[in-house]
């Protein structure tokens, strides 16, 4: 019976260390591998970079569909238009956002968005670049709070919203 | 006796060591959640901001942090920067003393205007409220050294 009693303290104390070191080598990982900033979209050496691509964001800094709606960013796919074009586009569930091609290099393509239209008042604005030799691409957002129509997009008059986003295109 | 002595045995100690860990582990990953993060960050804009010509601004939050392994960009982790010419429709970025770049002034609203870096193979953007002095910024690009790593930067901070 105190051979048993043993064996079985043991084996609770075994259950708990694995335990209490998966869950530390979760917050570890979370904390050195899990923060926007380092993390690294896989490149995809197949990639040929072309007029029409889709592309799906895997990371981002953006988590808060529930207390702002940004159902705009809570999408995690895009399409790009018209690239190798002088009016390329974004097109985001459906909606159709124009683009101004900043810089074209070997490596890379930049561009920002452009207002709507003139008859919208949108201080806000997109930065797209696509990595051309391999498909990963980083974007980016600030903007104000208001309701942008076809966007869906409303958080609170004065709110200041940033995001960063990383993904991939195919 | 009001304390009577037992003596404790070295396994009762090691579980009641690990059952501490382990209360404290899962107070970590309940109060964890990813909203903790930058996204919810908010800067307290200051009251009595005025807005002139040439302003400083200072970096509350970022994603980006110093001392990141593989990431090497200086330039990006100070903590403040100038900004001046806000009276024209391309003011400039200094840092450190020294212009970084020129910005262009593509929106302007009431209470805030929007500043760009109007080419290049690096994105930044400044997103400046007027009345309050509060900022956002991102910043895209590719680490110089080493083409294949994109880097995204978001900030916020306030300005004075």
């Amino acid at each position: 019976m105190r051979i048993f009693s043993k064996v079985s303290q043991l084996t609770l104390i075994i259950g708990f260390g694995i335990i209490a070191l998966l869950a530390v080598g979760y917050i570890v990982y979370q904390d050195q591998f899990g923060r926007f900033d380092i993390q690294h979209v896989r490149s995809d050496p197949n990639f040929t970079y072309s007029d029409a691509l889709s592309c799906h964001v895997v990371y981002s800094t953006f988590h808060d569909v529930g207390e702002h709606f940004l159902k705009y960013y809570a999408n995690t796919n895009l399409q790009l238009i018209g690239l190798t074009t002088d009016s390329p586009k974004m097109i985001v569930d459906g909606f159709e956002q124009p683009l101004r091609k900043i810089e074209e290099g070997t490596y890379t393509s930049t561009f920002y968005t452009e207002p709507v239209s003139k008859d919208v008042d949108d201080p806000s604005v997109e930065m797209i670049q696509v990595q051309k030799i391999d498909g990963t691409f980083v974007r980016s957002f600030v903007g104000l709070g208001q309701y942008f129509g076809p966007r869906e997009v409303f958080y609170p008059d004065g709110f200041q919203l940033v995001i960063a986003q990383k993904g991939r295109c195919e | 006796m009001l304390f009577h002595k037992k003596p404790v045995s070295w396994l009762t100690a090691i579980i009641a060591i690990i059952a501490a860990l382990e209360l404290a582990v899962i107070i970590v990953i309940i109060s964890y959640k990813p909203s903790d993060g930058f996204d919810s960050k908010m800067v307290k804009p200051i009251d009595n901001f005025a807005f002139r010509n040439e302003i400083t601004c200072m970096i509350v939050h970022s994603t980006h942090q110093a001392g990141q392994p593989g990431m090497i960009m200086p330039w990006y982790e100070n903590h403040t920067f100038t900004l001046t010419g806000l009276d024209t429709d391309t003011p400039s970025m200094i840092v450190n003393g020294k212009k970084w770049t020129d910005l262009q002034k593509t929106s302007v609203a009431e209470g805030h205007i929007l500043l760009q870096k109007p080419s290049g193979w690096e994105s930044d953007t400044i997103s400046l409220m007027t009345n309050n002095g509060s900022f956002v910024r991102t910043i895209t690009g590719i680490e110089a050294g080493d083409w294949r790593f994109h880097y995204a930067i978001a900030q916020k901070g306030r300005c004075k």
